[in-house]
């Protein structure tokens, strides 16, 4: 018997059924809690758990008015995540900027520890080029700009299409692909040696 | 379509990230967790409105039916305006004729008054007088951005947790802010107070006594209204523990005032210490101390659970010990 949809949960859990949150809860709240921790950054990594706890109790909240939008609940829930976030960066009096960041200097690309690129390795030396590269992009991403950080994030965490993005961040659909090209040229452009360089022509 | 595929490095990169493997504390999760068995517990959102809703709003959506709706409304008022006077050559109405616009006007009284179209949005705060089931002191305001979650029940054994739940439930959930419900309609706060400041009575006191007089009945521990002096308590099976007497009462009804909640699964958990209460042969209650909580059986339905600290329990316990 195929697992249910998460839809079916929350009409589960919106017709009383507890369970059905804490299926949800187990299928989502690892990669919340990791796209929350990134979206706020290191500066507001203490509200993290405050806006991940606030994120699924508006979750519960709206069992009562919830209703399948055409999006997957997982984009649902991530927006709230989003909303919420922003609400708490606004309020610990950090700029969010709307606007690109297309004037913004060149990054400096980082070049790869004892390594000119994502040459040859065993598994072990494998791993720890990845875990340095995980930790240099999330250096990167804590000077990406809000909007490009969550476009980024949701592309590549939450597997989103840019139209889906676009909706959930009701933004227009060029407006999301823009931003999510930015994002990914000036992460790519951070990386530095971490990542093979394409050949421009 | 999507026009820019996600890029397999920054993928990779993002998966070996030191933080890919970070999980949220286990007291947030319990807090969520709790708040969503609370809401659960809560009477379920209506899945339809009811009939009179329902017609109501198909009969305001029926364009002629508006229209004529509209129409003897417009007479009404009318009407009411000409009460007592007819327009014309004549102005006077014999008395023992009701008017006529008068007439229209009690039967438009009698109409049910145009409804709004209601959405299931409106329904929980609309919805006809259910059953009578104990709010909980504290309930989940919807749309509060900022509120904190209220007392929270615990979660039962971990075997019945899914895998990633295992270590959430088997911590003892932190005690969190109540928000700011309505109040109940008892006084709570007079009787509160009392609660909170009575010490432990040292004389053989009644165990209603000892716990105090709790006006809110969310408030009350659960044996108060099926406990009698003289009621005699003995932990099963007898040994390492000694009788709980009224202050080791009064102590477990601090720890537990407000937490209270109707327990959807009556079975304790295991390792749990089990204490029954007898008056002559008949058995009056049995209150279990769980892992993480409290369960309380009288000698009817329903049983109702609080959440325990392991600091509480422990020093519950060491109360007793031989």
């Amino acid at each position: 018997m195929p697992d249910p949809t998460d839809d079916h949960l929350m009409r589960a859990f919106a017709a009383g059924d507890a369970r059905a949150f804490e299926t949800l809860y187990a299928r989502h709240h690892l990669a919340l809690y990791r796209f929350v921790r990134r979206l706020l950054g290191r500066e507001a990594a203490t509200q993290a758990d405050e806006v991940f706890q606030d994120t699924w109790l508006r979750a519960i909240q709206a069992r009562h008015t919830w209703q399948p939008q055409g999006a997957a609940w997982r984009t649902w829930l991530f927006t709230l995540a989003h909303h919420r976030a922003v609400d708490c960066l606004r309020k610990a009096g950090r700029e969010v900027s709307w606007g690109g960041d297309d004037d913004a200097p060149p990054w400096e690309p980082a070049a790869a520890p004892g390594s000119d690129g994502p040459a040859a390795r065993n598994d072990a030396e494998d791993q720890v080029f990845w875990r340095a590269a995980g930790q240099r992009l999330l250096d990167c991403l804590e000077a990406l700009p809000l909007p490009q950080k969550t476009v980024f994030l949701l592309h590549h965490e939450d597997g989103l299409q840019v139209d889906e993005m676009a909706r959930a961040l009701e933004v227009g659909f060029e407006t999301a692909k823009t931003r999510l090209r930015y994002a990914m040229s000036k992460l790519r452009t951070c990386m530095g040696a971490y990542l093979p360089q394409k050949v421009s022509g | 379509m999507n026009p820019i595929p996600p890029d397999e490095h920054l993928l990779k990169a993002l998966r070996h990230a030191p933080d890919a493997e970070v999980v949220p504390p286990h007291e947030v999760s319990a807090r969520i967790l709790a708040a969503a068995h609370r809401s659960a517990a809560e009477q379920p959102a209506a899945t339809a409105p009811p009939a009179w809703r329902r017609w109501a709003a198909a009969l305001w959506h029926r364009p002629g039916a508006s229209a004529a709706l509209a129409s003897v409304l417009l007479a009404g008022f009318i009407g009411l305006l000409w009460r007592g006077e007819v327009p014309g050559p004549t102005s006077e109405v014999t008395s023992n004729q009701p008017a006529p616009a008068a007439a229209a006007l009690r039967s438009t009284e009698s109409m049910a008054a145009p409804v709004p179209a209601v959405t299931a949005d409106a329904a929980p705060s609309v919805l006809p007088a259910a059953a009578p089931q104990p709010a909980p002191a504290n309930a989940v305001v919807p749309r509060k951005a900022t509120a904190a979650p209220p007392a929270i029940a615990p979660r039962r054994a971990a075997g019945n947790a899914t895998p990633a739940l295992g270590p959430v439930l088997q911590t003892q959930p932190a005690e969190i802010a109540p928000v700011q419900p309505d109040p109940p309609a008892a006084p709570e706060s007079p009787a509160k107070a009392e609660l909170r400041s009575r010490p432990a009575q040292t004389t053989a006191a009644p165990v209603a006594a000892a716990i105090g007089a709790a006006a809110d009945a969310a408030q009350v521990p659960p044996w108060q209204a099926s406990t009698l002096a003289g009621d005699h308590w003995r932990w099963q099976p007898e040994g390492e523990l000694r009788d709980p007497d009224a202050p080791w009462w009064a102590a477990l009804a601090r720890v537990t005032q407000g937490r209270w909640q109707l327990a959807a699964d009556a079975q304790p958990a295991p390792g749990s210490l089990r204490l029954e209460g007898q008056r002559g042969p008949d058995r009056v209650g049995r209150l279990w101390l769980e892992p993480a909580g409290v369960l309380w059986c009288g000698a009817a339905p329903p049983c109702q659970r609080a959440p325990l600290p392991a600091a509480s329990r422990r020093e519950l316990l060491d109360r007793l010990a031989r």
